[in-house]
């Protein structure tokens, strides 16, 4: 088998691995500063008619109801996207996996869904609850 | 409620000691990649033909081809029968579960044997799930809590940084009794349970080192961690049915683990947790990873485990159950019947067999050898010849235990190597089985209750079956 195929496509999914981290990065704090801003609005900008929002470079007057939903329409979309992003850096992970060691082993099972202690602690449901 | 879920395995993991065992030295099969046995390796020597059909066997098992299969490794006594098994358990790896039992151990006062086996069936069957947590995990910058002087309602903002960013979180009065209670200051670096509201503390951040002059001895420094601060953690368990079981069936939770007060499991929550992990199963929650039951010295067994074991075996969760024996034709436990290993037909029909052959002479000496390093002892030439001989003419289980003793007495002499001398030594004052059977045959006169006379052999046949109906 040829080494140096091989080894082009692992750098390219490592490659591809680390873009996509630091593309949750931005993506996170991009939803932090939005729920920052979400907060406010309950607070301290409850009254307010028209705000000056920043978008980008530049600041536009907007009606306060209108930004309101920009922002939670922007808040889903970034969940949905980080969420994509980490399913491919888990496919890509495990494909890395493969290419380096032509086995599963410690990828094996995080294609589970997710199980919590809850539920796996109450099956019978006799647990008293204690904080 | 714990926040995570804890296997035994890793409350194991704090427990376990590193001690000199009979197969301590053993830690694989010896295979190569083609499933062909090296002569001398992970501390296997020799019974190339056994270890070839462990290892397609384990082939199989990693495959998950073969769950409720049964294995008979038969042989006689000391030709490493134990060791295969060791070697399987050590090269399936963590993730599957591997039980070792000795058959005499399910007979007990406090559990029905039934119990007792179905226990250690349910132990060998894993089922592997991730855990999935939303967390936000970052270093405290700053925590301002305002307090009216009137004692209303409370108010506060905490400041989280990762390397990458920082972000105000506003809290609420729960949460600001939450990190009141864990004691959070500036500095700290803490994880969030998005679900629950858990707060754990992490430790101190490095770039707050001096912040003080003097801090606890309990005090543990990390680093600032990278990247985004709400993410997900997911950890992949493999836990065991009875595992399961036992956390299900106690009011007290996955403490019931620690005490190991288990008592019997009460079939309903069998039942139960079997509905609920099919239940996973197919929503993709969970994969059932059958793993591997070894009883040891299985002619030990009665008639009616035998039958259980039958039945068991046909179970769609059963593990796989290799079993072992160093019995010829003898009775079956329960029974005034003989058969093969003391198994019943019906139950050796189901059985893939492999037999061992005793030990050839340099299998005995690479054998020595091995284990005088695994019991750091050095040992001269010479002696591991007069060893070898030994372990030939009486049995490897006596050679190797001259070797321990032999070090004592080259200790004694205050020399680092043992020498022929002290084997002689030690030869003369521990007998051999062979040595001690004369021994006994010559001075039986003076023994006590010699009396019994031998030749009344359908007496003694009656005496042994009423001695069986006793203990069950």
């Amino acid at each position: 088998m040829d080494l140096l195929p091989i080894l082009e496509e692992r750098e390219r999914i490592v490659e591809d691995i680390l873009t996509n981290q630091q593309l949750v990065v931005d993506y996170d704090r991009k939803r932090n500063t939005n729920r920052e801003a979400l907060n406010k609005f309950k607070k301290e900008l409850k009254n307010e008619k028209k705000l000056w929002v920043n978008l980008g470079d530049f600041f536009i007057k907007m009606e306060a109801p209108n930004v309101k939903t920009l922002i939670e329409k922007d808040q889903k979309n970034l969940d949905n996207e980080i969420e994509v992003v980490r399913n491919s850096i888990k496919g890509k992970t495990a494909q890395l996996e493969k290419l380096e060691t032509g086995e599963m082993e410690k990828m094996k099972g995080f294609n589970l869904q997710g199980i919590t202690a809850r539920e796996l602690y109450n099956i019978t449901g006799n647990i008293i609850e204690d904080q | 409620m714990a926040g995570a879920i804890a296997t035994t395995s890793e409350i194991k993991d704090i427990t376990r000691m590193e001690r000199i065992g009979a197969h301590s030295h053993i830690r694989g099969l010896g295979l190569d990649e083609s499933l062909e046995p090296r002569q001398v390796s992970q501390g296997m020597v020799g019974q190339a033909k056994a270890r070839k059909a462990a290892g397609i066997i384990l082939q199989m098992i990693k495959e998950g081809k073969i769950a409720g299969r049964a294995i008979l490794m038969a042989g006689p006594p000391g030709t490493g029968k134990t060791a295969i098994a060791t070697g399987m358990a050590q090269s399936l790896g963590k993730d599957i579960p591997f039980t070792m039992l000795a058959a005499s151990e399910i007979f007990s006062l406090e559990m029905s044997k039934t119990e007792a086996l179905t226990q250690a069936f349910r132990r060998s069957i894993g089922v592997r799930i991730k855990e999935e947590a939303e967390i936000i995990e970052g270093e405290v910058v700053e925590i301002q809590i305002d307090r009216s002087v009137t004692g209303g309602t409370k108010q506060g903002k905490l400041t989280l940084k990762t390397t990458d960013m920082e972000t105000i979180y506003d809290l609420g009065h729960k949460m600001i009794d939450a990190l009141n209670k864990e004691k959070v200051l500036a500095g700290d670096v803490i994880t969030i349970d998005k679900a629950s509201g858990k707060i754990s503390k992490l430790g101190r951040s490095f770039t707050r080192a001096r912040d003080y002059d003097a801090m606890g001895a309990d005090t543990k420094f990390v680093q600032c961690p990278e990247g985004e601060l709400q993410r997900r953690r997911e950890v992949v368990h493999t836990v065991s049915l009875h595992e399961i079981d036992v956390i299900n069936s106690r009011t007290q939770g996955f403490l019931a683990l620690f005490s190991g007060d288990t008592g019997e499991i009460k079939p309903e929550v069998r039942d139960q947790i079997n509905t609920k992990v099919t239940e996973w199963r197919e929503e993709g929650k969970a994969e059932i990873v059958p793993g591997v039951l070894f009883i040891d010295e299985v002619h030990m067994l009665d008639i009616e485990c035998f039958s259980f074991l039958n039945r068991a075996l046909e179970d769609e969760r059963a593990p796989v159950v290799i079993m072992a024996s160093n019995r010829g034709i003898t009775r079956i436990r329960g029974t005034k019947y003989e058969s093969p290993h003391g198994i019943p037909l019906d139950l050796l029909d189901r059985l893939l067999i492999i037999s061992t052959i005793p030990y050839g002479q340099e299998d005995i000496r690479q054998i020595l050898t091995i284990r005088c390093e695994e019991e750091d002892v050095d040992m001269s030439r010479e002696a591991c010849d007069v060893l070898t001989r030994i372990g030939e003419e009486t049995s490897l289980r006596y050679a190797i235990h001259l070797i321990t003793a032999g070090h004592l007495v080259a200790k004694k002499r205050r020399a680092t190597q043992v020498d022929v001398s002290d084997i002689k030594r030690v030869y003369q004052l521990f007998l051999d089985e062979k040595r001690s059977v004369e021994f006994i045959r010559q001075y039986q006169k003076q023994y006590m209750f010699n009396e019994i006379k031998k030749d009344d052999d359908e007496k003694k046949e009656k005496d042994i079956i009423l001695v069986d109906a006793m203990e069950t």
